[in-house]
């Protein structure tokens, strides 16, 4: 059996455990990692790519015997290598994720609501602008559900230096969108 | 600037410890500015997640979009394949050739109208100029004839019933057009 396949001498129950595992994470996890991976910049396309590799991966290290503590901060650390390097091979900014687009697709119930919302998303847009790369990614996943230590995680940093990234971050967002 | 402003954002994220966040709690009921600055954190951070959400729902639709756009597509393809294979051909309409030899045809395309001329003057000078063509220019029997039924031109009901126009094309040899008319 060659490294990188499944390994298929499992004992049945075994195999279960980990499908059922991995089934589990793959329902709750797929749409956070996708928009995570959306707004740090890839394509829709690239971003299922990298999530299915991620779940692969998943699959092959639950399968190999590996135990992950906590797979949700595994499996956005492996998408999140793994959108770093799609984005270093195809030579482009890591920094330009969040673009303005999203302005035109709003649809409110009333014009009047269409209309604030739409200015209130042109100043956060303007805001993440100033942002740097760090504060961004940590806003990103703090705002997809993840705990500090798992950001820590995810982007090799102290829980500390999470804490005062992200009150960094949101204290400028405020203060630039005049809340 | 109030010390536990600096915990705000910590609190809102549970990261705080029970014993300090209960006494933010506490602080937060008797100091509006601190209660206010965590609102306005709370919103800035539910503005940035709603912000997320739609860029990656903007993302997501697109291949949806183009997806029903090749759809619709293949359908009307399909659609068009269909009729082909029901209605093989459809016969032309007969064509009743309009008497041209008396068709005011150039004179129409050529004469120049002054408004402000008297309508009798016009007309002498519509006759002059009908005199001047030759009749073989105009009535030479048509080349190519194209019949376009009646209700593709006017509006339904514009034109009474049993009511016929023949329209005449004039080309030249370079295979630009000279002049069309219609008559009754």
């Amino acid at each position: 059996m060659s490294g990188d396949g499944f390994p298929f001498a499992l004992p049945a129950s075994r195999f279960a455990a980990v499908n059922q595992e991995a089934t589990t994470l793959f329902e709750q996890l797929r749409k956070p990692l996708l928009r995570y991976l959306i707004c740090l910049g890839l394509s829709a396309d690239e971003a299922q790519d990298v999530v299915q590799d991620a779940f692969l991966n998943l699959h092959r290290s639950l399968a190999g015997g590996a135990a992950h503590q906590n797979g949700r901060a595994w499996l956005f650390s492996v998408a999140h290598n793994q959108a770093r390097n799609r984005q270093k091979s195809y030579h482009r900014r890591f920094g330009r994720p969040l673009e303005d687009g999203v302005l035109e697709m709003l649809d409110e119930s009333t014009p009047e609501h269409a209309v604030l919302k739409k200015e209130k998303f042109r100043q956060l847009s303007s805001a993440i602008r100033t942002l740097t790369e760090a504060e961004r990614e940590c806003l990103l996943l703090r705002a997809e559900g993840l705990r500090y230590r798992e950001i820590g995680e995810v982007l090799e940093m102290a829980t500390s230096t999470v804490a005062d990234t992200v009150d960094r971050a949101v204290k400028k967002l405020a203060e630039k969108c005049n809340v | 600037m109030c010390e536990f402003e600096k915990k705000l954002i910590t609190w809102m994220d549970c990261e705080t410890e029970a014993v300090e966040a209960l006494e933010i709690e506490r602080h937060l009921r008797v100091c509006t500015p601190c209660s206010a600055r965590a609102r306005e954190y709370r919103e800035v951070s539910r503005s940035f997640a709603d912000y997320c959400r739609a860029i990656a729902s903007r993302k997501n639709s697109r291949p949806l979009r183009w997806a029903a756009f090749s759809a619709a597509a293949v359908l009307a393809a399909t659609a068009a394949m269909a009729m082909l294979m029901l209605f093989p051909r459809v016969d032309p309409l007969p064509i009743q050739r309009p008497a041209i030899a008396e068709a005011p045809a150039m004179a129409l395309r050529t004469a120049p109208v002054n408004p402000a001329a008297p309508a009798k003057l016009i007309r002498r000078r519509l006759r002059a100029k009908r005199a001047e063509i030759p009749q073989a220019a105009w009535s030479l029997e048509p080349s190519v004839e194209i019949a376009i039924p009646i209700e593709a031109v006017f509006a339904p009901g514009a034109v009474p019933p049993g009511f016929r126009f023949a329209a005449q094309l004039s080309i030249a040899n370079d295979g630009s057009s000279r002049g069309m008319w219609l008559r009754p």
